[in-house]
């Protein structure tokens, strides 16, 4: 086999060709030393590149959503034409669900009256939350740890840093970056995403952490105990005053020793836009996700 | 073209940082090229499988043509692609620059070239970015799986011939016809 065509086999005892090899360590090593640094700084706030990374989206996400376009028709094509094979048996049992649901949307309606007339006589309110603005998905991170979505909506439409994002299913994520026309939703399942929850069976508190790979990791914040059970539902607690409480977050699929396991209700996967809206109590929103972790103190 | 700088003229000069400037600029350029061509995919997923085409393009220029792409170039372009990919700067901005150094150090322990010594040695360098990735994202983090990036690394491994044609066919337009 052939040797290389490194250049350090014919250097011999030329003193610039050697210079030149010394030249490219020193630079080598330089260019660590600075990446490690720029990685430190992140570590203390995770969007310090963010200015640079809003113009790089309005720049780059024009050209994402209009890739999109016909990739969603295509979609839709398919979703057409799967419709008609076994329509029957799903039309049947979709009415048996729906029959089911009407019964409980009537308990449901009347458990919210009697709900609001217990809060009346408690005197409590709730801050009242707005919807900013509903906004199409037109672009994601294809990157390996991080999972964060573009949406068409940015500063002229009215979001801001830290509002949270919702669908019908459940939540989403929260806004991290704003552009003038885009915005980027830091998703559930971002490895820097946490988010307050409470198991809604019984009301105890824990962290959903991302795991990167669609899962999130429910910690719980009582030490003795594992309260998770599979198929768990898990909500929104409200603490921290972005995310209003009892939005739908994740169910657990997996109970481990130090906590669970859970998929999120709504799927980032299967989303064509979000429902963008005030954070949950504004004075005690607090702009940036966590500087990173727990297990950190 | 070979003429020291002291000796040429200004013009020479000039010529020389403008036209030989714009030629060594280009393949840095394809790599940051391949990094926001990945970044238009409009999909979100829940899984990172798409493959990172940025680093196979990276590895395999270094692998092939180790003079047209210094390591520190790794740099900035790593900066590049934490950015444009929405990861926190310091993943690939530490994992790229690290993977050109240990692929040169691997090519002074064997630098026997052959098709498969080559694509070996860049699956190498693609896995220990992977575990570097990893690592640095723990270390700004404080979270993150080393599972699911497997497939994805293996398809970036699979990429690497697909890359290095690209490296080729740019370099041949480069250097070779006028």
């Amino acid at each position: 086999m052939p040797l290389s065509n490194r250049r350090n086999h014919l250097l011999g005892h030329s003193r610039r060709a050697q210079m030149g090899v010394f030249l490219g360590f020193v630079t080598a090593v330089a260019a660590v030393a600075i990446g490690l640094l720029l990685a430190l700084a992140s570590r203390s706030n995770t969007q310090f590149a963010a200015p640079i990374r809003v113009v790089l989206t309005e720049i780059t996400a024009p050209v994402g959503s209009a890739l999109r376009w016909p990739i969603e028709r295509v979609a839709d094509g398919v979703s057409l034409v799967s419709d008609y094979f076994g329509a029957v048996d799903r039309a049947r049992s979709l009415e048996a669900v729906a029959a089911q649901g009407r019964r409980d949307s009537i308990s449901l309606r009347l458990l919210e009256i009697e709900n609001r007339r217990l809060k009346a006589l408690m005197d409590l309110k709730s801050p009242a939350q707005h919807v900013v603005a509903y906004a199409a998905i037109v672009g994601s991170s294809p990157a390996a740890f991080t999972r964060t979505a573009v949406i068409a909506a940015g500063t002229n439409d009215g979001i801001e840093i830290g509002q949270p994002a919702r669908n019908v299913d459940g939540l989403v994520g929260r806004v991290i970056e704003v552009g003038p026309r885009y915005a980027r939703v830091l998703l559930l399942t971002d490895a820097q995403s946490r988010v307050p929850v409470t198991l809604a069976r019984n009301g105890a508190p824990a962290i959903a952490a991302g795991d990167s790979q669609g899962h999130l990791e429910i910690r719980t914040i009582e030490a003795d105990r594992n309260p998770f059970r599979p198929g768990d539902l898990l909500v929104t607690s409200g603490v921290g005053g972005t995310f209003a409480p009892d939005i739908p977050v994740a169910v657990v699929t997996a109970v481990s020793s130090e906590g669970a396991t859970a998929r999120p209700i709504a799927r980032p996967e299967r989303l064509r836009s979000v429902l963008i809206q005030t954070p949950y109590m504004p004075l005690a929103d607090i702009p940036l996700p966590p500087p990173a972790s727990e297990e950190r103190r | 073209m070979n003429i020291p700088w002291r000796q040429m003229e200004p013009r020479e000069q000039v010529r020389f940082v403008v036209i030989g400037g714009w030629r060594a600029s280009i393949p840095p350029l394809t790599v940051a090229l391949a990094v926001l061509l990945q970044s238009f995919f409009p999909l979100v997923t829940t899984l990172p499988l798409l493959p990172e085409l940025g680093l196979p393009l990276l590895v395999a220029w270094r692998v092939y043509q180790p003079s047209l792409l210094p390591v520190w170039v790794a740099l900035p372009l790593g900066i590049f692609a934490d950015i444009v990919l929405a990861q926190p700067i310091g993943i690939a901005t530490v994992s790229w620059p690290l993977v050109l150094i240990a692929v040169d150090l691997a090519r002074q322990r064997l630098p026997w070239v052959s098709v498969a010594g080559d694509w070996g040695l860049s699956a190498l360098g693609i896995l220990l970015a992977m575990l570097i990735d990893w690592r640095m994202t723990l270390f700004i983090t404080g979270n993150g799986s080393l599972v699911a990036v497997l497939p994805r690394t293996a398809l970036e491994i699979l990429c690497v011939p697909l890359a290095a044609r690209v490296a080729a066919a740019v370099e041949w337009r480069l250097f070779l016809i006028r």
